[in-house]
Parts: structure tokens; C-alpha cells; sequence
């Protein structure tokens, strides 16, 4: 190619190709920069803070690090809610006394988008950028880990939840088979697949019983964080208590066609389902099924229909459908901070937002009782290896019940005993009927949780 | 490069009297002594700013390299590729396998580059077969593909993935501080290489390629040279930046590292920034990261107002904000293309067109 073609082309185009003119830049550059302006002005007015008591001490600054958006949105529905809670308790509204000095205390918030590397980014500029002293995280082991792991990097304490123990503890590099390894800044409370089993197998024997089903489970674990756990910690539960399995094999998140590994499960006879698939995987899995007339007598699953909008879902296809829950407005359990019921909690949800109630209520709500208790048994909060430290040995019981962080089957897990619920059409509870609802059908684990329905078949 | 006139074509004789052939409209040889200037403040920069904003730094770096890779690619080279981060997962994978094996995970970073790249090359012999939309579509499942072999191996992790290890016993100043100036590293010497690849043969031959492809192979041109080359280039720095995002994020989980949110992330900022420009993916960079800083909080507003900000710079600003600019201001930092310029010594010329400069590289596409 000669200079000449170039020059040639060139000319041409500035022909034939009318630039943009300027009036037209103008109205492009303006646009643009009345959106940037908006923004900032929404950011402004959203992120003034109710001003707090002028104290001497530098105020204790905690995180709060959730996937409010995304595709585990669902998990923090009730994120607002129990924030403003929070804020209106008076250890967070007033301040709170640690070794004989008062603090104040300020809640930043984060959205981790439900993507691991943003989950990682947040954490590390809330450590490093804001001098966070305590970060709380919830929500799936997508969130917890990538979380926990910077906090341990950085030395800062962590506190999660609603993540299985063992996907926790794997994550950040520990063995859930021999967990001797402390990661010292880091603690979290929740449950492992002793208690799945634990809340389950009770569920399939009462069914056994029932309907005369054979000792076959069908389990539909992923190869993802969670999947692996429960393919490793699952089934020796069930195998010991006589159950033989059909393993689905380690699909892929975001598959869309299971009848393979429904046609594995058919002719394995299973009569039982365990699974632990992300949602929008098991509204596909389960209209297959039905379709290729695969039921179950009993469906247990865990990491899905822990929300009404899942069940909303599936619509009928939810009916009997038991997961487990790790919170319930039905415990006789109160907040630590305001000894204000679970009930009450659930209820005042239900009034303000018109929204069903959701697990995570409870959950969401006791790290920041949690992080108060590790906080007030510290001389300086500012201290992040003593409030680790004692993160790791609060015992306490507050809406979540008793949690002790020290008695867990690894360093710094404290374990919270789930009841197993059946999705039902709903009846009315605090005022408003939705269509469909969590009953507690088994209380094998936790007798503090009043069972108030039957358990019945998923499939007959 | 001569610019000597095609004496075979009288009215290129003629124009030659009115016009020269250069890198700029303007002089551009201060811009070495800056850009030298501002490296090595940034090199400085743990020194003066927070562990926060280098932290913040880090992630500015590794998404600028990838889309300045992207760029180069597509802005220059025509292959829309929505597959690169099937290099960024296993540059990330390399640090981890490398770290498993008690290397130093920072060391392990240029192995990682280099291990993509040549990666790259039998992959290229695939994806090459497949053009435009099916060359996108191609490279995504290469991603895809790369995503589930590395989820099926459990010794690294399967699909849950692991956490590097062999940094545990840094300090978090220095752990940051290294993580920082590696990161900076690989910018730069991604800036450099494309600038330099840009102003080399090969960068007239993709400039070529992109605005007639037959007409450069009829002229003689090495065409499936030239885009192999800046394939594997690209997976260089893509593998690079996986390796640093391991580095600073410490854990490598397949579903996070192979995410295809990378590609969106790349598209946008090169898009708004200006696409086939090296200054583009850098405005880019700044822009999506100021939103971000500052409006991430708001959830679904942030998205939203990031989308709505993708929509108006798309219509109203197709070339991008430095697209747009470079062609009102006959100015870059970063002169890769040839211009037609009016000869020095002469004033504004009169005919209309005569003082117009179209910069070789820009893409109609």
C-alpha cells in the first residue's frame, strides 16, 4: 500500500463523512453532563447521615457488606429495614461504652452487586480508604468469602453469616474436614451440613413412615462453592442413616437442560431430593421434572425457596416443597440490643415494607448484636486484634437465639440450629395474607421453634 | 516513511504541494518528558496517598489494561472479542497453580503474561476461522470452555476455587505496596507495547485491515500475521491483569474470574472513552470509575445511571469522549495514525477539506 492510497481514503472520507457538527457535540457533551450532575446530586442527598452526638473518642466505624443487587438481591430484601432498626437502637443511636470511654458508631454500607471481585474491592476500600473497624457480611459464600479473605489480608474483623460453615471455612483456605486453622480475624455464625442433614433426614424418615417410600435420595449439587460442601458433607449423613444416593453429577451453574440428570434420578428409583443450585437454576430443574414426571415424594432443598418470591415463582409447582430456615418470627427469641421479639421484628417488616417476611430478618440483624457484645468486651474498639479475638469468643443469645462463637465445630463459627418449613399457601399472620408461606414442619433441632404445620408429601 | 508523492498520479502531485504526512498537527515531543514525569509520580503515589486510593489504584490499573487489550483488538485490529476473559481467568488460575507450588506469587505474574500468550496462539488458529459477530460469539465460548475445564480440575479448587496462598506472612502496607507497583508495571508496559506495535509496520497493516481487508491483502499485506500477533498481545496483558487480580484479591474462584461482566466492564469503558484511540479506554477508565466511587452505594441506581450514560455517549457521541475530541483538537497524546497536514510553512489553506485532518487510525466501523 503506498502513502497516496492513505491520502486518497482520507480525503474521501472527510467527503463523504460528515463529522459531527458542533451543535450536535454540544447537546451530546450537555446530556452527558446533566447525568453526571443528577448523580452526584442523588449521591449527596443519599448520603447525608443523621448527625451524631459530638463525642471526644473517634467514632467505631462498622460495614456492612450485602449483594443488594444482582442475582442474590433476594437475600436483602430486608437490608433498609434492618438497617434503620439498627440505627434506631440505642447502642447504635447513642453510642456505645467501651473500656470506660463512649464511642459513637457509624454504619457504612456497601453493595457487593453479587459479584465476588466487587465483593473483594468493597471490602479492601473499606478497610483501607474509610478505616473500617469491624466489617459484618451476609449472604451466600460469593459475598462472605472474598469478604472474610480481605479482612484476613488486612487484619481487620469480619463477622459473616448465611453461608454454610464449611463453604466459609474451605474459602478462606481451611480444611472443613480437620479445622484446626484459626483465621483470627475472622468469625461467622450460621450452620454446616450436620444440621442440613440434621433438619432434613427427620423430614424423609416422618415421610418414610407415611407413605411407605424407598430409602433412595437423588442429590443435585453444583460444582460451585456451595455444591462441592454438600457433595462432600452431605451424603455420609444420609448413607449412614440408610439412604442410598444417585448423584446427579457436578453440573454447571446456569445449565438449562437437566433431563439427563432427571432420567438418572427416575431410574435410580429416588423417592428423596437434596439439592443446593442457585434459583434461577431450580425453577428450571423442577418444571423439567414434573414434566419428565419426576416426583419426589419428599423435595428438600437448600440455598433456594428461602424467599417468598422464589415460591411466587414456581407458583404451584412450590407446594410442599421443605427447605430448612435459620430464622422464624415464631421463636421466643428477642433482640439483644432492644428486647424487642422476633415476632415484632417480623411484623413491623410485614407493616412497613408490605412485604413477607424473610429469614434473612434475623440473621442480617444479629451481627450487629453480635458485633456490640465483641465490641463492649474490648478495652479499645479501635483494636482490631483484640475485637477479633473477641469476636471469636461472644456468647450471647439475642433474636437469632444462643450463639456461642467458642463451642463451633471450627475457630470462630458459631452455630445457629435451623427447624425445617414447608412452602404452603399462606394464611394470615400479621395482618396481610400472602400468597404463599414458610410453615415449620419439623422441629427435630430447635424445640424453641413451635411447629405450626403438617408435614406433608411433596409429590403422592 | 517518506512522503514522497505518487508521481504516477498527477493529483497527488498536486496535493503534495499543499500537504505533508506526519504523526501530528502538533508538536508532540514533550510528551515524553511528561508522560516519563507522571509515571514515576505515580510511582511515588503509596507515598502520598492512602492504602485505600493505591487499593483503588490497583483495580483502575488492571481494568485499564485490559481494555486498553480489548482496544487494540477491536479499535484497531477489527476482532470484536467478547471472550478476553478467558485470558484474565487463566492468568489468575496461573498465579494460583504457581502459588500452590510455593512459588512467589508476584514473581509468578510475567509467567502468567507470557503463558497466555501462548495460549493464545492455538486458540487464534480456532477462533480466526469465524469473523465479526461469530468471531464474538467464538471467543466467548472459548471463555466458556476455559471456565468449565479449569472448574473440573479439584486440585485447584473445581468449582468452589481457593485462595493464594504464600502471602499471609507480608505486612498489609507492603503486601499493598508491592500489589500496587506491579500493577502499575503492567499498565504501563501494556501503554507501551501498544503504543509502540501501533507506530511499527504492523500498526498501518491492522490500520489496513480494518478499513478494507481485501484491499490490504491485494496490497500485499500479512494479514493473518498481523491480527495473530495482536491476539496474542492481547493475551498478554489480559493474562497479566488476571494474574494481578489474583494477587489483590487473593482468592480465585472460576465463576468470578472467567466472569463475562469483564467484557461489559471493557465495552463500556472503551466505548465512552473512544474506541480505537489508546487515549479512550484511559478516560474510559476514569470515567467508570468516578461514577463508581461515587454513586456504587445506590444500588440499582448506579446501574441504571451507568447504563443511561452508555446510551447517550453511544447516539450523540458514537466516536467516544476522546474520539470526539482528538478530531476538533488535531491532537493526541499518543500519534499512532498518519495525518495529511497543511505543510508548515504554509497558512490555513482555503479550499475546503484542505485543512481537515482525518486521523488514519479512526474508524468509521
Amino acid at each position: 500500500m503506498t502513502k497516496g492510497n492513505v491520502m486518497d481514503q482520507a480525503n474521501e472520507r472527510r467527503v463523504t463523512n460528515r463529522p459531527v457538527d458542533r451543535r450536535t457535540m454540544l447537546k451530546g457533551m450537555g446530556a452527558g453532563a446533566l447525568a453526571i450532575g443528577a448523580g452526584q446530586v442523588i449521591g449527596e442527598l443519599a448520603l447525608a447521615k443523621p448527625a451524631f452526638a459530638a463525642t471526644s473518642s473517634t467514632p467505631i466505624k462498622i460495614a456492612y457488606i450485602s449483594p443488594r443487587t444482582g442475582a442474590f438481591a433476594d437475600f436483602s430484601i430486608s437490608d433498609s429495614y434492618v438497617l434503620s432498626k439498627i440505627r434506631s437502637s440505642s447502642a447504635y443511636a447513642k453510642g456505645v461504652t467501651v473500656g470506660g470511654k463512649h464511642y459513637s458508631i457509624d454504619i457504612v454500607t456497601a453493595d457487593t452487586q453479587s459479584d465476588p471481585n466487587r465483593a473483594a474491592q468493597v471490602a479492601q476500600q473499606l478497610i483501607q480508604q474509610q478505616n473500617v473497624d469491624l466489617i459484618l457480611t451476609t449472604s451466600t459464600p460469593e459475598t462472605t468469602v472474598p469478604v472474610a479473605t480481605a479482612a484476613q489480608q488486612l487484619k481487620t474483623p469480619c463477622l459473616g453469616t448465611v453461608c454454610p460453615w464449611e463453604a466459609w471455612y474451605a474459602g478462606l483456605g481451611g480444611n472443613p474436614g480437620s479445622p484446626t486453622t484459626n483465621f483470627s480475624y475472622n468469625a461467622m455464625f450460621f450452620f454446616g451440613l450436620k444440621e442440613f442433614a440434621g433438619t432434613f433426614l427427620p423430614m424423609w424418615k416422618r415421610i418414610e413412615n407415611s407413605t411407605h417410600a424407598a430409602k433412595v435420595f437423588a442429590g443435585m449439587f453444583p460444582n460451585d462453592d456451595d455444591g462441592n460442601a454438600f457433595r462432600m458433607g452431605f451424603p455420609p449423613y444420609a448413607e449412614a442413616a440408610g439412604y442410598t444416593y444417585i448423584d446427579g453429577g457436578a453440573y454447571t451453574d446456569g445449565t438449562t437442560d437437566y433431563s439427563a440428570m432427571i432420567e438418572k434420578f427416575k431410574a435410580g428409583g429416588a423417592e428423596f431430593f437434596v439439592n443446593c443450585p442457585i434459583p434461577p437454576d431450580f425453577n428450571t430443574f423442577w418444571k423439567q421434572a414434573v414434566q419428565a414426571d419426576f416426583r419426589p415424594k419428599l423435595a428438600t432443598v437448600a440455598k433456594v425457596m428461602l424467599f417468598p418470591s422464589d415460591a411466587v415463582a414456581l407458583g404451584r409447582l412450590s407446594n410442599n416443597i421443605a427447605t430448612d430456615a435459620w430464622w422464624t418470627p415464631y421463636g421466643p427469641y428477642k433482640s439483644s440490643l432492644t428486647g424487642e421479639t422476633a415476632a415484632k421484628l417480623a411484623s413491623d417488616f410485614e407493616h412497613s415494607t408490605g412485604s413477607e417476611w424473610v429469614d434473612s430478618l434475623g440473621s442480617s440483624y444479629s451481627l450487629f448484636e453480635v458485633a456490640i457484645e465483641a465490641l463492649k468486651a474490648s478495652d479499645d474498639p479501635h483494636d482490631h486484634a483484640q475485637v477479633a479475638n473477641n469476636l471469636q469468643k461472644v456468647s450471647y443469645s439475642g433474636i437469632s437465639g444462643p450463639i456461642d462463637f467458642g463451642a463451633g465445630p471450627a475457630p470462630g463459627v458459631g452455630i445457629i440450629k435451623p427447624v425445617g418449613v414447608q412452602w404452603k399457601p399462606g394464611k394470615k399472620l400479621f395482618g396481610k395474607k400472602f400468597p404463599w408461606q414458610e410453615f415449620v414442619v419439623d422441629n427435630s433441632l430447635n424445640k424453641d421453634i413451635p411447629i405450626n404445620g403438617d408435614l406433608v408429601a411433596t409429590n403422592t | 516513511m517518506t512522503t514522497a508523492p505518487d508521481l504516477l498520479r498527477p493529483d497527488s502531485i498536486d496535493r503534495a504541494q499543499a500537504f505533508r504526512i506526519g504523526r501530528s498537527a502538533r508538536p508532540s515531543g514533550w510528551l515524553i518528558p511528561v508522560a516519563a514525569g507522571l509515571v514515576i509520580l505515580l510511582a511515588f503515589m503509596p507515598a502520598l496517598v492512602s492504602a485505600g486510593d493505591t487499593s483503588l489504584l490497583v483495580n483502575v490499573f488492571i481494568l485499564l489494561t485490559i481494555s486498553t487489550m480489548w482496544n487494540l483488538l477491536a479499535g484497531y485490529a477489527g476482532m470484536v472479542s467478547i471472550g478476553q476473559q478467558a485470558f484474565i481467568g487463566l492468568g489468575a488460575y496461573a498465579v494460583l497453580i504457581g502459588a500452590i507450588h510455593g512459588m512467589e506469587p508476584f514473581t509468578v505474574i510475567p509467567i502468567a503474561a507470557v503463558v497466555c500468550a501462548v495460549i493464545a496462539l492455538p486458540i487464534s488458529v480456532l477462533v480466526f476461522r469465524t469473523r465479526g459477530g461469530y468471531f464474538a460469539i467464538a471467543t466467548w465460548v472459548v471463555a466458556s470452555t476455559a471456565e468449565l475445564v479449569i472448574s473440573s480440575i479439584t486440585s485447584i479448587g473445581g468449582g468452589t476455587g481457593r485462595s493464594v496462598p504464600g502471602l499471609a506472612s507480608l505486612s498489609p502496607s507492603l503486601y499493598g505496596h508491592i500489589t500496587y507497583w506491579s500493577s502499575l508495571a503492567v499498565v504501563v508496559v501494556s501503554l507501551a507495547i501498544t503504543y509502540l506495535l501501533l507506530r511499527s509496520r504492523l500498526g498501518l497493516v491492522l490500520a489496513a485491515v480494518r478499513d478494507d481487508e481485501d484491499g490490504a491483502r491485494a496490497a500485499g499485506a500479512r494479514v493473518m500475521t498481523a491480527r495473530r500477533i495482536v491476539f496474542m498481545v492481547a493475551a498478554l496483558g489480559c493474562g497479566a491483569a488476571g494474574a494481578l487480580l489474583a494477587v489483590s484479591q487473593l482468592q480465585v474462584q472460576p465463576a468470578s474470574v472467567f466472569s463475562v461482566q469483564f467484557s461489559a466492564e471493557i465495552i463500556f469503558v472503551t466505548l465512552i472513552g473512544g474506541m480505537g484511540t489508546i487515549e479512550g479506554p484511559i478516560i474510559g477508565t476514569i470515567i467508570y470509575f468516578a461514577l463508581q466511587q461515587n454513586l456504587a452505594q445506590h444500588g440499582a441506581w448506579y446501574l441504571i445511571i451507568v447504563g443511561t450514560v452508555a446510551v447517550v455517549i453511544a447516539i450523540w457521541l458514537p466516536r467516544g469522549l476522546w474520539g470526539t475530541a482528538t478530531r476538533r483538537l488535531r491532537f493526541e497524546f499518543f500519534p499512532v495514525g498518519y495525518h495529511v497536514l497543511p505543510l508548515k510553512s504554509q497558512k490555513k489553506p482555503s479550499t475546503p477539506g484542505a485543512g481537515a485532518t482525518q486521523p488514519a487510525g479512526a474508524s468509521d466501523g
